[in-house]
């Protein structure tokens, strides 16, 4: 088995730490320090401290995450909790794609109760330029105290996403033991620059042994000194007979420390948010850099093996674009002012428009990106 | 030199037809034979109204490689010509080929041609293809044609520009991505846009 020199193992421990392209594989690390006021329902309010690091490991298609809090509450209580994720995507099946999920949790509230689960889950992804939807079974177990439940349930989920922000909305049904109960949940963000925000709102319904509420919440996260950033979270969060949380609202401030990427993960209190995996890109996006006085077409697809072009001003045939050495796709010859029809082909798969770009219908049954070059 | 000037006038009047020509030339192994008769006919056509053969060509090319049968494909094409020769109308004889592009896309969107006509008589001598193009846009994404119209008038006559123009188009398509009114977020931000009015602070994200 070849060995690899510690300088080459080093260069690629920068590269993937850097984010660099060329490394199909990402490492994103973060560090939360916060201060909350929490107030679980039935209980009496509390002010807290808590620290919570997180680690990611992305592939194109795989994504594997972990994620723990620590709390130290006014009492001098503690709480610890950890989650792990994975989650893998199949290759395209056309449009369509299979994701496999699994993870595996546990928290204690020291003193007072030790829960911990593992689920496991199928998706059936179909996905389009900028939107998707997917649905599928998800069957575990759960474990309080020394007793187990199972746990059994489907979901479904619909996105749709813009350069600025994205959109989704989810469905579930799971039952523990005999609960059960039903979410409906819709969650928007959006970026802008250094600023990121986040809303949730969900409802449960009402199922008998399960209970009904609406909650909600809001997220800021806003970088501000270089891998530094503010975070602020306020919002209810319901009961979760998975992970064993009782409802509770709150409101956190504090410090989010990651060297890549500062708003990659929401701010977290005392119920982990669900780790998600990454949503394959069917078509990428574009942005355009200017050369020479004249624009040149950039395509970003991430884990492509072949990205392809076709539009006004390749006569509409279709042709390969080069990836520079930041991993990105070029349409080499600039492109003097004009408005351009085009579309964008990912390792095979449809003629999409990518994100980025202004679309319209094509009058030939699809959508077509417009490029206006001023 | 008035005979050089007349001669050169003369060549680049011979030249034109074959270079219309040479467009419908592309079509080549494209498409069947009907059909790039069919195109022909439709490019020569509108080449007499003073409309440019290439983009009539490009939309050929666009519903082959598409995959698109013939008579679609001849649809779309006349279509095309009937919309960029309104646009050449509105615009005048000076409209360049990327504003008759960008003309041709508002005026299929909805958009006026009293609105084309307005922005080249207020306009004569500066490029109109982005301020087209970013109407076209607006009304494609449910922004009222007439509000879209209006909004780029208004930015227009303010002194904004192309980079501004862009600007604000991907302001009304955040907004309306986030579950704004596409005509409320025209609107909106038409106001935040326009110098010394309110700033620009980006709009907090609307429940879904």
């Amino acid at each position: 088995m070849p060995r690899r020199s510690p300088r080459r193992l080093l260069a690629l421990a920068v590269c993937c730490a850097a984010g660099a392209r060329p490394c199909a594989a990402q490492v994103e690390a973060g560090l939360d320090a916060a201060a909350s006021y929490v107030r679980y329902e039935g209980f009496l309010g509390s002010g807290a401290a808590s620290l919570s690091p997180s680690l990611a490991w992305r592939s194109p298609r795989t994504t594997l995450a972990a994620r723990g809090t620590f709390l130290v509450f006014e009492s001098g209580n503690a709480s610890l909790q950890g989650l792990l994720t994975a989650g893998t995507f199949s290759p395209a099946l056309g449009p369509l794609r299979v994701e496999a999920q699994a993870e595996a949790g546990a928290s204690s509230y020291v003193g007072f109760a030790h829960f911990a689960h593992a689920l496991g889950s199928l998706r059936l992804h179909a996905l389009g330029g900028r939107w998707g939807a997917w649905a599928g079974p998800l069957l575990g177990s759960v474990a309080h105290e020394g007793s187990g439940a199972g746990a059994a349930g489907v979901a479904a989920g619909a996105w749709m996403r813009w350069p600025a922000g994205a959109l989704e909305v989810t469905w579930s049904r799971v039952t523990v033991g005999d609960t059960a109960y039903s979410d409906v949940q819709a969650r928007a963000r959006w970026h802008a620059g250094a600023l990121e925000v986040e809303g949730t709102l969900g409802a449960r319904t009402a199922i008998p042994g399960g209970g009904a509420s609406a909650y909600g919440d809001v997220s800021l996260v806003l970088g501000f000194a270089g891998p530094v950033a503010l975070i602020a979270t306020a919002g209810r969060y319901p009961g979760d007979p998975v992970s064993g949380s009782i409802p509770g609202r709150y409101v956190t401030a504090g410090l989010r420390l990651s060297p890549r990427h500062p708003a990659a993960a929401r701010p977290t209190l005392a119920v982990p948010a669900p780790v998600r995996t990454a949503t394959p890109a069917a078509s990428g996006s574009a942005t355009v850099e200017e050369r020479d006085g004249l624009a040149v077409l950039v395509v970003t697809a991430g884990g492509a093996r072949r990205v392809e072009l076709m539009g006004d001003f390749t006569g509409w045939q279709a042709v390969d674009l080069a990836p520079g050495a930041d991993g990105r796709w070029r349409y080499a010859p600039g492109l003097p002012a004009g408005m351009y029809r085009f579309n964008v082909r990912v390792d095979g798969g449809p003629w999409a428009v990518p994100d980025g770009v202004a679309t319209a219908a094509d009058e030939f049954g699809g959508r077509v990106g417009v490029l206006v070059v001023p | 030199m008035n005979a050089r000037l007349l001669g050169v006038a003369l060549v680049l009047a011979a030249a034109r037809p074959a270079t219309a020509v040479a467009q419908v030339e592309r079509l080549a192994g494209r498409v069947d034979d009907a059909t790039r008769a069919a195109v022909a006919a439709v490019v020569d056509s509108a080449r007499e109204a003073g409309v440019p053969a290439e983009p009539l060509v490009n939309k050929a090319l666009e519903g082959a490689s598409k995959g698109a049968d013939g008579a679609r494909i001849v649809a779309a094409v006349h279509a095309l010509a009937g919309d960029l020769g309104r646009a050449r109308s509105a615009l005048g004889p000076g409209a360049s080929p990327a504003e008759l592009v960008a003309g041709g896309a508002a005026v299929r969107a909805g958009v006026r041609g009293a609105v084309l006509e307005e922005l080249r008589a207020r306009y004569p001598r500066e490029s109109l293809m982005v301020p087209l193009a970013v109407m076209a846009d607006l009304v494609a994404r449910g922004v009222p044609a007439d509000t879209a119209a209006r909004s780029v008038l208004v930015l227009m006559r303010e002194g904004v520009r192309d980079a501004e123009l862009v600007a604000f188009r991907q302001s009304v398509e955040r907004d309306i991505a986030l579950g704004a009114p596409a005509g409320g977020a025209a609107a909106v931000r038409l106001d935040g846009a326009l110098p010394g009015t309110t700033s620009t602070t980006p709009a907090a994200p609307r429940k879904p």
